[in-house]
C-alpha cells in the first residue's frame, strides 16, 4: 500500500513538473509571441485583446497561477485559429491517436515475440542472424520513409489497403504497422537478451535433464520469465511510440492529436500547440507510473525494501 | 567476437560512411547544380545521361546533386549536434557525479524532467517554438539529447570517485580539475564514445524527421527529409523522387548502428560475444 501511494505521489510530482516546464519554455520564446501568432500588421485592439486572452499582461507568477488553476479544471484555453476551446478539439483528435498507438503496440508485440526468441534461440545460426539484421533494419527505417513506402507498395502498386485517412478498418493497417516495425525492433532485442539470460539459468538446465519438451522449456522456462523485463522497456517506449505518432499520423493523414500537433506548429497556434504536448506528454507521465506499479504488482522482487 | 578482426559488416558500414562523409565535405567543390530548376526535366525518372543518374525533382533538379548537398547539411547538424549533445552532457555529469550534493540533486531533477517528456515531442515544441530553420533544430536537438551523455557520465563518476587511483591522485596533491581531466575522463572514453556513435544515429534520424516535417531546412535548400517530404507528394508519378534519398538515409543510419554494435562488442568487457 505505501508503495502504491509512494509510487502514486512521485508520478504527480513528475506530471506538475511537466506541466509548469511546458509553461516556462511556451514563454521562454525569443520575440513577442503576440506579434508572431498575429503577425506584424495587426491592430493596436487585436494585439490588445489577444494579451488579455492570454494572460500576458499579468505577472509570471499570476499566470503560472492562473494556468495551472486552468488546467485543474481541464481548461486548456482557446485555440487562435479554430475560436473554440483546446480542450475540445484534443478531446475530439484524442480517440484515433489511442486507437493507433494501441493497434500499434499490439503489432509490435506480435512481430517482437518470434524475431526475439528467433535471436535468443538460433544465435548464430543463419535463423538468428537473420533476425537479428532485421531488427537493426527495422530500426534504421525512420517512419517517415517507411510510411510512404508502405503505401507506394501496398495501396498505390497492389491496391490492398487505402492510400490515407481514417475511414475503415483496411485504414489502420499500415499507421499501426509503420508505428510498430521501429518498436519491434527495440522489444525483440530486450527479449533476445533476456531470453539468453533465462535459458542459462540453473533451473532450465534441470527442465531440460528431466525430459522436458523443448517447446515446454522455452515457453514456460524462458519466454515467460523473459517478458517480464520488457515490461519497463515497454512504458518508456511508449515515448518513442507517441513522438513517431506525430510523424506516422502526420504521413497517413491520420485525423489524431499528433497531426493535430504538427498543425498547430505550422499556424503558430501556441495555446493548441500547448494542449496537445500537455496532454501527450501527461499521457506518457501517467502510463510510465502505471508501468511502474504494473512492474512491482508482477515481480514480487521490487516491491521488497 | 570481442577483439577478432574486424568483421565484413564492420568494414561495410564504414565504407558506407566514409563515402556519405567525403561526398559531404567535397560537396562544395563539385560541380553541382542543386538549385538550378529545369522545365523540361521535372519529375524525369532515372536516366543514363548526365544530370539525370538518379532522375529530378518537381522542378527538374537533378536528385543526385540535391542529395549530395542533403548530406552536407545532414553531416555537418549531426556533428554540431552530437559534439553539443556531449559537451553539455560529460560537463554535466562530470560535475554532478564528483560534486554530488546540491548540484548533483538539481542534474538529477534536470535529466529526469527531460525524460519524462517523450523526446521527439520535446524536440518539436522546441524547434516549433523557436521558429523554423536548422540553428533551431540543433538548439532542441542538444537540449532534448544532452541527457544520454550525461546519465552515463554521472553514473560511471560516481563509481570511479570512491575509486583507489583517485584516493592516490588526491593525496599526491592533484587539484580536482586534473583528477578529472587526467584520471577519470580517459577512463569514460570507451563507453562515451559508443555513446555518441549511437547519438549520431539518433541525431541523424530526428534532424531528417523533423525536416520532413518542415521544422528543419528551408526550401530551396536542399536536405534529405526535406526530399522524402517532397517525394512522398509526388509518390504516384515518381516513385524514384521518394525512393532514392530514403535509402540514403537509411543506409546511413543502419552504418552508424552497425559500427555503434560493433564498437561496443569490442570496447565494452560486460557485453556477451
Amino acid at each position: 500500500m505505501s508503495l502504491l501511494l509512494r509510487r502514486l505521489g512521485a508520478t504527480a510530482g513528475t506530471l506538475l513538473a511537466v506541466l509548469v516546464a511546458v509553461f516556462v519554455l511556451v514563454r521562454l520564446v525569443p520575440g513577442d509571441p503576440v506579434e508572431v501568432m498575429l503577425g506584424e500588421r495587426a491592430s493596436g485592439a487585436d494585439r490588445a485583446q489577444l494579451v488579455a486572452q492570454l494572460g500576458l499582461d499579468r505577472s509570471l507568477p499570476a499566470q503560472l497561477v492562473g494556468y495551472l488553476h486552468d488546467l485543474a479544471r481541464l481548461d486548456l484555453g482557446q485555440s487562435l485559429r479554430y475560436r473554440v476551446p483546446v480542450a475540445d478539439l484534443v478531446a475530439a483528435r484524442l480517440p484515433a491517436t489511442l486507437q493507433l498507438a494501441a493497434a500499434g503496440l499490439a503489432l509490435a508485440l506480435v512481430l517482437a515475440l518470434p524475431l526475439g526468441v528467433a535471436m535468443a534461440v538460433r544465435g548464430s545460426a543463419p535463423g538468428g542472424r537473420l533476425a537479428a539484421a532485421f531488427t537493426l533494419l527495422g530500426l534504421a527505417l525512420p517512419s517517415f520513409w517507411l510510411g510512404p513506402l508502405l503505401v507506394l507498395v501496398f495501396a498505390v502498386q497492389l491496391g490492398w489497403l487505402p492510400v490515407a485517412g481514417r475511414e475503415s478498418a483496411a485504414s489502420l493497417v499500415l499507421p499501426a504497422l509503420t508505428l510498430a516495425v521501429g518498436l519491434a525492433a527495440v522489444l525483440a532485442r530486450q527479449l533476445a537478451a533476456n531470453l539468453s539470460e533465462a535459458l542459462a539459468a540453473d533451473h532450465v538446465r534441470t527442465a531440460r535433464a528431466k525430459g522436458l519438451a523443448p517447446a515446454q522449456v522455452l515457453w514456460r522456462h524462458g519466454v515467460r520469465n523473459a517478458l517480464l523485463p520488457v515490461v519497463t522497456v515497454f512504458g518508456l517506449q511508449l515515448g518513442a511510440l507517441l513522438g513517431g505518432a506525430v510523424i506516422t499520423e502526420t504521413v497517413f493523414a491520420w485525423p489524431g492529436l499528433g497531426a493535430l500537433t504538427v498543425e498547430a506548429i505550422s499556424v503558430r497556434d501556441y495555446p493548441l500547440l500547448q494542449g496537445c504536448v500537455l496532454v501527450i506528454a501527461g499521457a506518457y507521465v501517467l502510463v510510465n507510473g502505471l508501468t511502474e506499479l504494473a512492474y512491482a504488482w508482477i515481480d514480487p522482487r521490487v516491491r521488497r525494501p | 567476437m570481442s577483439g577478432g578482426r574486424p568483421s565484413r559488416r564492420l568494414w561495410a558500414a564504414l565504407a558506407v560512411l566514409g563515402l556519405w562523409a567525403v561526398l559531404a565535405l567535397l560537396s562544395p567543390w563539385l560541380p553541382l547544380a542543386p538549385d538550378t530548376p529545369r522545365l523540361d526535366q521535372v519529375l524525369a525518372p532515372p536516366a543514363w545521361q548526365p544530370g539525370q543518374w538518379l532522375g529530378c525533382d518537381e522542378l527538374g533538379r537533378p536528385l543526385l546533386d540535391r542529395l549530395l548537398a542533403g548530406a552536407r547539411v545532414s553531416l555537418l547538424v549531426v556533428l554540431q549536434v552530437v559534439a553539443g549533445q556531449a559537451v553539455l552532457g560529460i560537463g554535466a555529469g562530470l560535475l554532478g557525479g564528483y560534486l554530488g550534493g546540491l548540484p548533483d540533486r538539481a542534474l538529477r531533477a534536470l535529466t529526469d524532467l527531460t525524460l519524462a517528456f517523450p523526446g521527439l515531442l520535446l524536440a518539436l515544441l522546441l524547434a516549433g517554438l523557436l521558429g523554423p530553420g536548422i540553428d533551431n533544430v540543433v538548439i532542441a536537438l542538444v537540449a532534448v539529447g544532452w541527457v544520454g551523455f550525461a546519465r552515463l557520465t554521472r553514473a560511471q563518476v560516481l563509481s570511479l570517485r570512491r575509486s583507489d587511483h583517485v584516493a592516490a591522485a588526491l593525496a599526491l596533491g592533484c587539484g580536482h580539475g586534473r583528477v578529472l581531466g587526467r584520471h577519470v575522463l580517459p577512463l569514460l572514453a570507451a563507453p562515451l564514445l559508443v555513446e555518441a556513435v549511437l547519438a549520431c544515429a539518433g541525431a541523424i534520424t530526428a534532424e531528417a524527421g523533423l525536416s520532413f516535417l518542415g521544422l528543419g531546412v528551408q526550401p530551396p535548400q536542399a536536405s534529405w527529409g526535406g526530399l522524402i517530404r517532397e517525394g512522398a507528394r509526388y509518390l504516384l508519378v515518381a516513385p524514384h523522387y521518394l525512393l532514392l534519398p530514403g535509402l540514403a538515409l537509411v543506409a546511413v543510419i543502419y552504418a552508424v548502428s552497425v559500427l555503434g554494435e560493433q564498437l561496443r562488442r569490442r570496447l565494452d568487457p560486460r557485453w556477451p560475444a
